[in-house]
């Protein structure tokens, strides 16, 4: 089939635009889509994402743009011509078929024998792991297991292109990461081109071969999980994939020092910078250090006095909320492991200082 | 979905099984091979099957649909139907209404075989008559003995005794929108009395009686039968079926004359005109059949050796008050105006 | 470039855009169209001269008929007061309270739903009439007593009998949407049980309550059997159609009385639909069913309460058949056969009887596929948005159109051949008129005439079966049809059996819709009650009552015996239409 993993254009969205009347859903949408990549659209609610989706499928009609899919132009190609198939949050599942029924029920309408779409069933039920639980109704199986037919179902027809529409958000957080690795495990096996529509960040860095975040109907930046993660280049981006701290204040490019109130840090030199004067400091909190402890703090550099103004506990580590005596409104989020808040003994109210380690320090354009 | 598939197959295989055929139910009653006409009746549902019986014995592969209602849905028909007339023939319909039909336009002259033997005050002069008559039904009215006497009332003999104060309530007439016997009964106090004021300032005496004008020309007098009123103004065979019957009644023909109309028989004016209908309206007014008439009617059109039926007054053409049928045709309308504007709907009971 | 795909245009989208047009011609046909002749006709004399408004100038100037229109107001008002109230209080009763024997009175309060309101009529004469039964103390053994049935009394008594199981179904729904929490939480709050009543419960059936009061009010006002029969001479306007049409032939008059019918109903329906239009549902998924708790007090009087309105029902039920028993009510009261034989009575023996059964057939069958499938159009597909919203705005119109004035605007509009345009020496062809004279005008005008509450409930079905399984399906490339025989339909098809009954018990009991209506070879069975009646035969019209009345429980037994097997069969979906 395909040698190398990304290296044909399999679907091309094109300049798609989206509006009902005077409001836009989608502003200019261009997208590459690899065979065989799993791709994740990821946003808000109301971000567009879903709407792109149901444009791709063809349930919905972009006002503007063109798709093209395997080397055709399918812009205008109703739905039922399209090559796809579809996995709904909601399963979708026929409630009065049972699981065999449902997943051949898209088989039974193509001209093909009966001992072949047996054939082809049983494989699709033994590929999601259902054997035992063909003649049971959807409401007879778990989220999970309806989940899983939902997929077969969608597999059925051998489509081009999977599309998967929150399908994992009605479960309960242990099947849902339980069945994030066994759809994973299939659409490789399978090499399936697919794009999941999903609100939930952990689900798209964990799944997903290159993340598309959405805001307000237009992209934000397209890129692997960890680029996302380590380059986001808005602050939206930034707060939207994990956790940043946004401080807003001024950028002074001849000595790459950045003014918060009144403190100064210091910034990694960086040309992409060059053109930012008031500007926002991003800070992931696991990049800030405590140095409540240590002595000649006045040498070390990006050092803040600040007060916990709450801690709470997230397993592995604490997350500190700390506030300027200076600024109290604004909420600084620190990340400490463990055993470093229980031996250092932090309490609500006490004065600690902070370092933000100025490797770790974007600039953001401030559109605030 | 089986189950509704099976459902609906059960049905219509009990269609099938019940009905002469699935068609015949749908369409209505079709003679597939037989010549079929529908004939228009006003007669009285207990007389039809007795009339029709010699027709059918002559005349078997005719096919006679009858539709029976009272003289003013009968005559509402005919004029809704105008122009997509339904009917072949009208038999027995208040010579006043096919006088409305007739200037509508409905009606195709037609002269039966034996017209001649029909009296002239009977028929239409015309040499083609739009109507022929077959007897004449007169008013009268039916006194629930047993009622009265519970309430202690008399059995009034004359129009002037029904405006009697004794009888507040206690009786019962057909309305003349709806029903050809409660016109008869308006038209002919109208016409009887010195001038027509007069008889209207008598409706308003008797309006001040009536407990309710009820739809048709029987109803009156059944209710009689059953005691719900004890007096009925109604006509002259029902009142006297009725007696037949054993029911506690009285039937009292009043002193100053009954009102009096002629039913009647009319071809319907349409595109192809069946034989067949020709053939229905020379029977009709065949002897066999008048005499039929005859058992229940005092006055038939056609003259027959059939002794009065038991219950009418000896001399049944004095007992005829005096009454122009084009002149209740001709003000038909105006009287039930005047007549609604004055009785209906106001006397809500108190 | 790419290559384009060649097949754009989708057989499918187009079949949809013609099946939706087709079912829009359709309605437009039936229930709009047919108006307009009727509109007409009021504006015209009975030679079909062109005269304004004169008809309707007319109308006003005779005190008799602007009478009637006050005394439909009096009836209409008088009744709709009551039957919410009876259909409320039974309703609290049913959903709010610990009431002994519930679900014997749960089946038993819509028994009058299958009683025709003539035949009801007819009952009270033999109760209240001037030989009834508590008039007479029946037989004479006890002292009696004269409510005066004829005239407004009866009627209004009838139309409650007729009007308060509608209210009670509407309410009872209503009621029964409650969220235990919010009682608790007022409790908490130490609400005391008036507060609660205002503050929660009337709050929450608002909607229902308004409904029910415009079901009610157009019901009353537009009856035509109970006034009929029991109105003696208290005109209304129904009555005064039937008179205008059938005593004096005059259609104009009739049409304009319509007009004088119709715009009230509508202004009901449409301030109805506005203040539905606000109902956003108070109570959530999550919500706990409210679970009543023993007041003795409380219970006892609905108890009471409850038996009271059952044993009028019953009692108006029972007289109905005995009356149709006895020979010669009251001065012969041995039991006899003879009112059952219809041989010298009006209406053709046993032939009303007949047809009006396969009528009922014939509509429930074409009725049910008729609605369902045009709720399915409109509620499920996308394309031609503003067709669709037109035709559900047509389908849920039938309500607020008096039978009388259905009936009246189809014998107008199905008996012309063909239509002259105006200004222009052109006549088109009428090929409806084909129905005139058929059956199937009959099966037609019940299919339309009982419309509404139909469409809104296979609307409502469809709404709680995902839409999604559409969508899957166009992906599956399964044709929408073969997905709605295999999937919309069975998941429908409790809805489907009911709204088939439905159809066929109100084809059985309506008079209003087909009484100028019925062909003159097709002679049916509620016509021929009306027809005895105004004969006098009330003892044979009681018997004929008491055959649609019987007949009608027995399919409803059908109904209730097939519905259990269906849901027995779907049990192992669980409630599919919950999601």
């Amino acid at each position: 089939m395909i040698k190398k993993e990304g290296s044909f254009k399999y679907l091309e969205i094109k300049n798609i635009s989206k509006n009902f009347g005077e409001t836009f859903v989608l502003k200019n949408i261009h997208l590459d889509v690899f065979k065989g990549e799993f791709l994740c659209l990821l946003g808000p609610s109301g971000c567009g994402k879903t709407t792109l989706l149901r444009i791709i499928s063809g349930l919905e009609r972009q006002t503007n743009g063109d798709i093209v899919q395997d080397g055709l132009l399918i812009s205008n190609s109703p739905t039922e011509k399209r090559d796809f198939g579809i996995v709904f949050q909601s399963y979708a599942l026929f409630p009065n078929l049972n699981a065999k029924q449902n997943i051949a029920y898209g088989l039974e309408n193509k001209k093909i024998n009966k001992k072949e779409i047996e054939k082809r069933t049983n494989n699709l039920l033994r590929l999601v792991g259902l054997e035992k639980y063909s003649d049971q109704f959807p409401s007879q199986l778990s989220g999970g297991q309806q989940q899983r037919v939902a997929l077969a179902r969608a597999m059925a027809l051998s489509p081009g292109l999977l599309l998967l529409d929150e399908p994992l958000s009605a479960l309960d957080a242990q099947v849902r990461s339980k069945l994030r690795n066994e759809i994973k495990l299939i659409q490789k096996k399978l090499n399936l081109t697919t794009i999941m529509v999903t609100h939930d960040q952990t689900e798209a860095l964990s799944m997903a071969d290159r993340v598309v975040v959405m805001e307000r109907g237009h992209i934000a930046q397209i890129g692997t999980p960890f680029e996302l993660y380590e380059n986001p280049i808005t602050p939206f981006v930034a707060d939207f994939i994990g956790k940043m701290n946004l401080l807003k204040g001024k950028y002074d490019k001849k000595n790459c020092v950045f003014y918060y109130l009144n403190n100064r840090f210091l910034i990694s030199q960086n040309t992409e910078y060059s053109f930012l004067e008031n500007c926002l400091l991003g800070i992931r909190p696991e990049d800030i250090e405590i140095i409540k402890f240590r002595k000649n703090i006045e040498k070390e550099e990006n050092i803040l006095r600040v007060k916990i103004k709450e801690i709470t506990y997230l397993g592995t580590i604490f997350r500190l909320t700390v506030v300027l005596e200076s600024k109290l409104e604004e909420n600084i989020f620190v990340d400490v492991i463990s055993n470093q808040v229980i031996s250092n003994n932090l309490k609500i109210g006490d004065f600690i200082d902070i370092k933000l380690k100025k490797e770790k320090i974007k600039l953001f354009e401030s559109n605030l | 979905m089986k189950k509704l598939f099976s459902f609906a197959m059960g049905a219509a295989v009990i269609g099938t099984a019940l009905a002469p055929s699935a068609n015949a139910w749908w369409w209505g009653k079709k003679g597939s091979e037989k010549a079929s006409i529908t004939v228009y009746t006003a007669l009285e549902d207990d007389q039809i099957p007795n009339y029709l019986k010699s027709f059918e014995r002559d005349y078997p592969n005719i096919e006679v649909n009858i539709v029976r209602d009272s003289t003013g849905i009968v005559t509402a028909k005919l004029l809704a139907e105008a122009e997509n007339p339904q009917a072949d023939v009208v038999w027995g319909l208040a010579a006043s209404s096919l006088l409305v039909a007739n200037d509508r336009g409905l009606i195709q002259g037609y002269a039966p075989k034996g017209l001649s033997n029909v009296k002239p005050s009977f028929r239409d002069p015309a040499k083609k008559p739009s109507w022929v008559g077959i007897d004449s039904w007169i008013s009268a009215f039916c006194v629930n003995k047993i009622e009265a006497q519970k309430n202690g009332l008399s059995i009034p003999k004359s129009w002037a005794d029904l405006t009697k104060p004794e009888y507040k309530g206690h009786i019962v007439m057909s309305n003349p929108a709806s029903s050809g016997t409660g016109y008869l009964s308006v038209a002919s106090r109208l016409q009887n009395l010195p001038s027509e004021e007069d008889g209207w300032n008598y409706l308003d005496a008797l309006h001040e009686n009536i407990a309710q004008y009820m739809h048709s020309g029987s109803k009156p007098c059944k209710a009689a039968g059953k005691g719900e009123y004890p007096i009925g103004v109604s006509f002259g065979y029902r009142a006297v079926k009725q007696v037949n019957m054993g029911q506690p009644i009285e039937a009292v023909f009043p002193k100053e004359g009954s009102g009096w109309d002629v039913e009647a028989n009319a071809l319907i004016k349409k595109d192809k005109i069946k034989p067949a209908a020709k053939t229905f309206l020379d029977w009709a007014i065949s002897p066999e059949v008048s005499r039929e008439y005859a058992k229940s009617f005092a006055i038939t059109a056609v003259e027959t050796d059939v002794p009065l039926p038991k219950g009418f007054p000896s001399n049944p053409e004095k007992q005829l008050a005096k009454n122009d049928l084009q002149w209740a045709a001709v003000n038909r309308e105006r009287i039930l105006a005047e007549w609604a504007k004055r009785y209906d709907g106001k006397s809500a009971p108190k | 470039m790419y290559f384009k795909k060649n097949f754009n245009k989708s057989f499918n989208i187009l079949l949809l855009r013609i099946l939706i047009i087709f079912v829009f011609i359709l309605v437009s046909f039936f229930i709009i169209i047919p108006l307009l002749p009727l509109f007409l006709k009021s504006f015209s004399d009975n030679k079909n001269n062109f005269i304004g408004l004169e008809n309707f100038i007319n109308y006003i100037q005779n005190p008799s008929l602007t009478q009637s229109f006050i005394n439909s107001l009096k009836v209409a008002i008088t009744t709709t007061f009551f039957s919410v109230l009876i259909g409320f209080i039974y309703a609290y009763a049913l959903t709010r309270t610990r009431l002994p024997l519930k679900k014997f009175f749960n089946t038993f309060s819509l028994f009058s739903l299958y009683i025709p309101p003539l035949a009801v009529a007819i009952g009270l004469i033999y109760i209240f009439g001037k030989q009834g039964l508590i008039t007479q103390g029946f037989f004479g053994t006890i002292p009696g007593f004269d409510i005066n049935l004829y005239g407004f009394n009866g009627i209004i008594i009838g139309e409650i009998f007729y009007c308060f199981p509608q209210a009670l179904i509407i309410l009872v729904s209503a009621l029964n949407l409650s969220d235990q929490r919010l009682y608790e939480a007022a409790e908490s709050l130490k609400a005391s049980p008036l507060r609660k009543f205002l503050t929660i419960t009337l709050p929450n059936i608002k909607y229902g309550l308004m409904n029910s009061f415009f079901i009610c009010f157009i019901l009353s006002f537009t009856d035509f059997g109970v006034p009929k029969v029991v109105g003696g001479n208290f005109n209304v306007l129904a009555t005064d159609i039937y008179k205008q049409v059938v005593g004096q032939q005059n259609f104009a008059m009739g049409a304009t009385i319509s007009i004088y019918l119709l715009v009230p109903s509508i202004l009901a329906f449409l301030i109805d639909k506005n203040f539905q239009k606000n109902e956003a549902s108070l109570i959530s998924g999550k919500s706990i069913p409210f679970k009543p708790r023993k007041n003795l007090i409380v219970d006892s009087i609905m108890f009471i309460f409850c038996s009271l309105i059952l044993i009028l029902v019953i009692g108006v039920f029972s007289s109905i058949v005995l009356a149709s028993l006895i020979k010669i009510w009251p001065y012969d009261i041995s039991l006899s056969l003879q009112n059952f034989r219809f041989s010298n009575v009006a209406g053709n023996g046993y032939e009303p009887y007949f047809n009006t059964v396969f009528m009922s057939i014939y509509t429930a069958i074409f009725g049910t596929i008729f609605v369902f499938f045009t709720a399915y159009l409109v509620e499920k597909f996308k394309p031609l948005k503003k067709i669709r919203m037109l035709i559900y705005f047509f389908s849920t119109l039938p309500i607020a159109i008096p039978g009388l004035v259905l009936g009246l605007s189809y014998i107008l509009f199905f008996n012309k051949p063909s239509f002259s345009v105006p200004f222009l020496d052109f006549q088109i062809f009428n090929p409806f008129s084909l129905l005139y004279g058929t059956m199937g005008i009959l099966v037609l005008a019940n299919i339309i005439h009982f419309f509404t509450v139909c469409f809104i409930s296979a609307t409502t079905t469809l709404k709680q079966i995902d839409k999604e399984f559409e969508e899957v399906s166009e992906s599956l490339k399964v044709p929408f049809y073969k997905t709605f025989l295999r999937i919309t339909i069975p998941l429908s098809l409790p809805t489907i059996l009911e709204i088939g009954s439905y159809y066929f018990v109100n084809s059985m009991i309506t008079v209003s819709a087909i009484i100028f209506l019925y062909p003159a070879k097709i002679p049916v069975s509620s016509v021929s009650i009306v027809n005895m009646d105004d004969a006098g035969d009330t003892a044979s019209a009681a018997a004929m009552s008491t055959l649609i009345v019987l007949t009608s429980l027995f399919v409803r037994l059908i109904y209730e015996f097939t519905s259990r097997n269906v849901s027995k069969k779907s049990s192992v979906w669980i409630n599919p239409l919950e999601t």
